[in-house]
């Protein structure tokens, strides 16, 4: 085993790191199943950490993830809630999406290198959840405000959806009509995100609700079927490379797929703004963590001077800081679920008698 | 949530006899797949024939034992609350008949 896995670049498992990729694929599918994407930014600097090359931490997670929104997807389409057509669509744009992020990516690493491509992802991280998560967690607070929780569609799609321009498109599921000339530029800055910092799902849901309309039930589920189609993609240009460690995958698989369905049954317990409060809780918390990593870059760009011990510190902080958004996502979705539970019960008790 | 339903037990048990066996031999003959796998080229079916498998029979699984727990949906109605910009007006020249 041991000449083995020293051949084929894959690492020797003990049962620590198998609880910990067990957890860490549970609580990401928990959130996965509950807002449509995440787990991913913790789950490759997790497996990183247990000595797992770059490329197979990112092949094994990839592989991981197309199986559990799959699985995540079928049960909220039972649930009425996943847009199939709406899906597919943005699926196409995104994987054009992500041709261009790789030549923005290949671009800026010929130009100034592996430290200035670092700073690139860690910059459009900060920006992209600061930005986006921001918007998302004041929307989510207003419509918390909002005693029946009703979600109101924002103005902006309303007026984008009364712009006839050819090509119009309908969702039925979604009960939208919109041009596609709308969707493409969402559908491409998803997989933009995707080929950069690997969770396009942080712009492609909010996407989905402010620009052309959906709510979040309909942008979330919706997103699962856009992670199916890309990670299937994704994952069979890695296995050609030989780079998916199966082991690896299958045990982030088994904590994933309960999570991931735990986290769809959450989404008919609770209000429709919940989807929001956790995803821009989630986006503002990574947006700290990657904040925290970018002295790093800075410093081997020579932009700024810092210690080798302020380093490894502020990348432990900023690991910790990614596993708790995780944890307070897990936290917010098993606590209202568990609330709503509550209040359920005395209705279905009163049924019974 | 639905306590007069009749709970899977028997779909449980199985799917988890087949979950297990599966993990089982993966643990058991992982040198030999760990040297199949990841060969590229045509073996590129193998890993994700397997977590179609898995996903399947695990994920099978997985939903049944929240099914036996009790934690099952609670509103299964569709998510339809969007509003829709209002239909435009026809507003090109009709012909009409003026008697």
């Amino acid at each position: 085993m041991d000449m083995l896995s020293e051949a084929t670049k894959f690492i020797t498992l003990d049962p620590a790191g198998i609880g910990f990729l067990f957890i860490v694929g549970f609580i990401g599918g928990l959130v996965s199943g509950f807002i449509g994407s995440g787990g991913a930014f913790v789950l490759t600097p997790g497996m990183m950490s247990l000595g797992v090359p770059g490329t197979v931490a990112v092949a094994s997670n990839m592989c991981h993830k197309f199986p559990k929104a799959l699985v995540g997807s079928i049960k909220r389409y039972r649930y009425g809630q996943v847009d199939i057509k709406l899906g597919l669509f943005m699926a196409a744009f995104a994987g054009i999406g992500v041709q261009v992020g790789i030549k923005i990516q290949n671009f800026i690493l010929n130009a100034w290198g592996q430290a200035g491509s670092n700073l690139y992802v860690s910059v459009s991280f900060v920006l992209v959840l600061v930005v986006v998560g921001g918007i998302v967690m004041i929307d989510a607070l207003k419509s918390s405000r909002n005693s029946c929780g009703v979600e109101q569609t924002c103005s902006l799609a309303l007026r984008l959806q009364k712009i006839e321009l050819w090509p119009m498109v309908s969702f039925k599921r979604a009960n939208l009509r919109i041009s596609l000339w709308f969707l493409l530029p969402v559908g491409l800055a998803t997989g933009l995100l995707a080929a950069t910092i690997a969770v396009g799902g942080f712009v492609g849901v909010p996407g989905m609700i402010y620009i052309l309309g959906a709510t979040s039930l309909v942008a979330s589920a919706t997103e699962l079927v856009i992670a199916f189609v890309m990670g299937l993609a994704g994952s069979v240009n890695w296995a050609m490379q030989g780079m998916i460690d199966i082991r690896l995958t299958l045990i982030i698989l088994a904590g994933s797929l309960l999570g991931v369905q735990l986290g769809a049954i959450g989404t008919t317990y609770v209000k429709e703004h919940m989807i929001k409060i956790v995803m821009g809780t989630i986006m503002l918390i990574v947006a700290v963590s990657r904040a925290l990593a970018m002295p790093e870059y800075l410093g081997k760009l020579g932009l700024m001077d810092v210690s080798e011990a302020t380093l490894a510190l502020l990348s432990k902080i900023s690991f910790g800081f990614m596993v708790l958004s995780l944890l307070t996502g897990a936290v917010i979705i098993l606590g209202s679920m568990f609330k709503a539970k509550r209040a359920l019960e005395p209705v279905s008790a009163e049924m019974e008698a | 949530m639905h306590a007069n339903k009749k709970k899977p037990y028997g779909k449980l048990v199985a799917y988890g006899i087949g979950s297990g066996a599966l993990y089982a031999a993966v643990y058991m003959f992982q040198d030999v797949i760990m040297a199949n796998f990841a060969r590229g080229g045509v073996y590129t079916a193998l890993p994700i024939a397997t977590v179609f498998l898995f996903s399947w029979i695990h994920g099978t699984f997985a939903g049944t034992l929240w099914q036996v727990l009790g934690i099952d949906a609670v509103k299964k109605a569709p998510a339809q609350a969007t509003a829709q910009a209002p239909a435009r007006k026809d507003t090109r020249p009709r012909a009409t008949v003026n008697a």
